[in-house]
């Protein structure tokens, strides 16, 4: 069954948020600015008129102003935008539960078998474009298509106000003929590497071998390639991160050692800043990872898998073992780093009897260990984070720079 | 050796040391059954080294002697023979032949001086119970049975007598199962059985009110079960203190109907299985239950009358966890406390009949 999927991105959202809630401002030239009183301020977003004076968003202030001396700035309300994107995913979620809220002023929406409920896909995103602007408003483009990714290109196909459908048979006149630059997710280095390629457009990538794409880019590559052929099978997901996370933590040494021991240190303390915040989300990864950058600049990076975990000494003991398999004293060591990934997916966990309170002679080490470091963890909230430490990093803690 | 006997009791026997013998060990021997005929008797022994089961059955001895038949194949013979008087007789050199009716086999077998011989057990701690109960206290505990090797001593039942008071207590860390009842007895000690062990002893008793005898000494345990015996090691080491774990008080109960909350706990898990925590959701609000669960392919939402003390309350559990217990329970009704929806619910029956089931929730993860 094809799927109907819809992006709805609100137009130059923060300052469309400032004119609905001081309509003064509407039919005049205004942005949202870094800070006004300062003159290196920049344009954070910037409404249509004053769009039409090649007024840009990273703009500097000074700049802006020579290009249009009337424009009006705004500072920066966060509340406000946050309390309209609130507003907004509440509209959409008249529709559909299945919303994936992109950023503070996008979001997809999933509305496979929704025709019988409220029409035809354009039907609906009309009616949910007319909502926003009547309750709130503020204005939206809306994409339609059958994936996330033609979704997203099909809305920057007209701005503002507009809905545009981007369906899979339709690329090859509506989607191929853009440069790479537009496609969701290509940054301009991703762009430049294209280039070197003699990839300018979105065509030229669905239509070239993918092996030389997965050469270049390694799984990214096949990733660039079925994108650019429409076909993106990703589910419209409430907590995407879920799963996909990982945590890492690196520091250059403040001189280039030769010493294990006090790599391990280095090692402990860095892996100890990634246990307080796996803990703090209660998020256990099963693989660690660490980067070992050399004096000369070369770097390699070694992982292995363990029982899922965020305890600091787990991590660390894994760490260690990585470090002692690819240690050698005949290179200098620059940075080291190390990283928990490999999320568990779960949002549920079953209890144990061990867990409970009345069970304390039961528990295991790992059990103890993690009372000792969620014990360390509240003592850091509370006083700082130098405040207690393990006995190891004392003496090399002032050894240590990030 | 030469002995008459019918189908219906030697395939019976064999059925009960065959529980004792191994499939797949490196000690070929044991994989046989020891057939020793001698004063108008036969004994069967099967052993894994670690429970050994000996059972004796009347039959004709024309000529002592013994024999290690395969289990599996003596077992497979026999229990497709017809059902008539079957005669084994020693052929010499290890060989028996077996006939009954038109059939006649000839089957290699093993001496009987290589197989281990089992322990003896002083009969120093013992009581004697009758079969059924048991059987009943068997059935109550033992799916709670750990099968993780991390804590071997949860590998087993511990089986508590104090007084005239005995329990069986298994658990694993998520649930646990207690089972008491009252007995003759003015004895007090406790011991850890194996749970595969107490397991087959489960499959051996009947349903009668015919007497079983249990003996303890400090690392064996054995059992007399009418004509057979039942011999383990003990697991070692200290049980849990499973009272300490037993919460004194609660803050909310409810009384369902059991085999309600069985049929809508089933229903829910048929989602909850699709998903690999096989989590089922519990909404207590005033009279109505309500279970939901919910995958990729969909969801359900049960609703149950019940009785409820206290205030409302949302918990979620591992379905399997909690249709284990539920399918042991003969009783009509249930009552089931809860304190919060992070500490252990308990599961009576409201019949009165001694067992308690502590089983803890699954927490809900807060979304990042």
């Amino acid at each position: 069954m094809r799927r109907t999927i819809f992006l709805v991105d609100m137009n130059a959202f923060y300052i469309s948020c400032e004119m609905a809630k001081n309509p003064e401002l509407k039919g005049k030239p205004a942005a949202v600015a870094g800070d006004p009183e300062y003159r290196s301020g920049i344009i954070l977003a910037a409404n249509y008129e004053a769009r039409k004076y090649k007024i840009k968003t990273t703009m500097v202030i000074h700049e802006a102003k020579k290009l249009c001396p009337q424009l009006i700035l705004v500072p920066p309300n966060g509340k406000l935008y946050s309390d309209n994107s609130k507003e907004v995913m509440k509209i959409l979620g008249r529709y559909t539960p299945v919303i994936q809220q992109n950023s503070i002023d996008e979001a997809w929406m999933d509305l496979t078998g929704c025709e019988k409920l409220f029409g035809k896909p354009r039907e609906i995103a009309q009616s949910i474009m007319d909502t926003i602007i009547k309750e709130l408003d503020l204005w939206c483009s809306i994409g339609i298509s059958e994936n996330k990714f033609l979704a997203k290109m099909a809305s920057e196909l007209k701005k503002p106000l507009g809905i545009s459908e981007l369906w899979k048979s339709e690329i090859d006149q509506k989607l191929w003929k853009l440069p790479v630059r537009d496609m969701y997710g290509i940054g301009a280095q991703t762009e430049k590497r294209l280039q070197k390629l003699a990839m300018y457009t979105i065509g030229d990538i669905a239509k070239c071998k993918v092996e030389v794409l997965k050469k270049v880019f390694g799984k990214y590559g096949d990733e660039l390639y079925r994108l650019a052929n429409g076909i993106d099978n990703s589910a419209v997901d409430e907590n995407p991160l879920r799963g996909s996370k990982s945590m890492s933590r690196s520091i250059t040494l403040s001189k280039d050692s030769t010493n294990i021991e006090y790599a391990k240190n280095v090692l402990l303390k860095l892996a100890e800043e990634i246990g307080t915040e796996a803990r703090k989300s209660d998020s256990k990864g099963k693989t660690v990872s660490i980067a070992i950058k050399y004096s000369d600049f070369n770097s390699i990076t070694r992982q292995q898998t363990i029982k899922p975990t965020y305890l600091t000494k787990e991590i660390f003991e894994a760490g260690v073992e990585l470090l002692e398999r690819n240690w050698s004293i005949h290179k200098p060591v620059r940075l080291l780093g190390i990283g928990l990934s490999g999320f568990e997916e779960e949002s549920v966990e079953q209890l144990s009897i061990f867990d409970l309170p009345q069970a304390e002679d039961l528990s295991t080490a790992s059990q103890r260990e993690e009372k000792l470091e969620r014990a360390m963890d509240v003592i850091r909230e509370k006083f700082g984070a130098d405040k207690i430490k393990r006995a190891r990093v004392l003496d090399t803690n002032s050894t240590l720079k990030q | 050796m030469k002995i008459i006997t019918n189908k219906s009791s030697l395939l019976n026997s064999i059925n009960i040391v065959q529980k004792a013998v191994p499939t797949k060990t490196t000690l070929p021997i044991i994989e046989g059954i020891l057939f020793e005929a001698k004063n108008g008797k036969l004994k069967l022994i099967g052993t894994d080294l670690e429970i050994g089961i000996e059972t004796i059955i009347d039959v004709d001895v024309i000529l002592p002697g013994k024999i290690v038949l395969s289990s599996k194949i003596v077992g497979e013979i026999v229990r497709k023979l017809p059902d008539s008087d079957i005669e084994i007789e020693a052929i010499g050199n290890n060989i028996i032949n077996i006939k009954c009716e038109n059939s006649k086999f000839k089957v290699n077998g093993l001496s009987a001086e290589e197989f281990p011989e089992l322990p003896s057990v002083k009969k120093d701690n013992g009581i004697t119970v009758s079969q059924n109960i048991i059987k009943d206290m068997i059935k109550h505990t033992i799916f709670s049975v750990s099968t993780d090797e991390v804590r071997p001593i949860l590998t087993g039942v511990l089986f508590e007598v104090a007084g005239d008071k005995v329990s069986m207590v298994a658990l694993d860390g998520f649930r646990m199962a207690v089972k008491s009842c009252t007995i003759i007895s003015d004895s007090d000690f406790k011991a850890v059985i194996p749970g595969k062990c107490l397991s087959e002893i489960g499959k051996i008793l009947e349903d009668s009110e015919e007497p079983v005898n249990f003996y303890f000494t400090r690392n064996q345990i054995m059992v007399s079960i009418n004509n057979t015996v039942i011999i383990s090691r003990l697991l070692e080491g200290e049980f849990i203190n499973y009272k300490q774990i037993i919460p004194n008080e609660y803050k909310i109960k409810i009384k369902v109907n059991t085999d309600k909350l069985i049929d809508s706990c089933e229903r829910a898990a048929l989602f909850a299985k699709d998903s690999s925590n096989n989590m089922i959701k519990f909404e207590i609000i005033d009279d109505l239950m309500i279970i939901n669960s919910n995958s990729l392919n969909g969801d359900v939402h049960e609703e149950i009358k019940i009785n409820k003390e206290g205030n409302d309350i949302e918990i979620a559990f591992n379905a399997k966890y909690f249709i284990d217990a539920l399918k042991v329970i003969e009783s009509e009704e249930i009552d089931i406390e809860f304190t919060t929806n992070i500490s252990p619910s308990i599961i009576r029956p409201c019949d009165g009949t001694g067992y308690l089931y502590l089983v803890l929730p699954a927490r809900f993860k807060k979304n990042n």
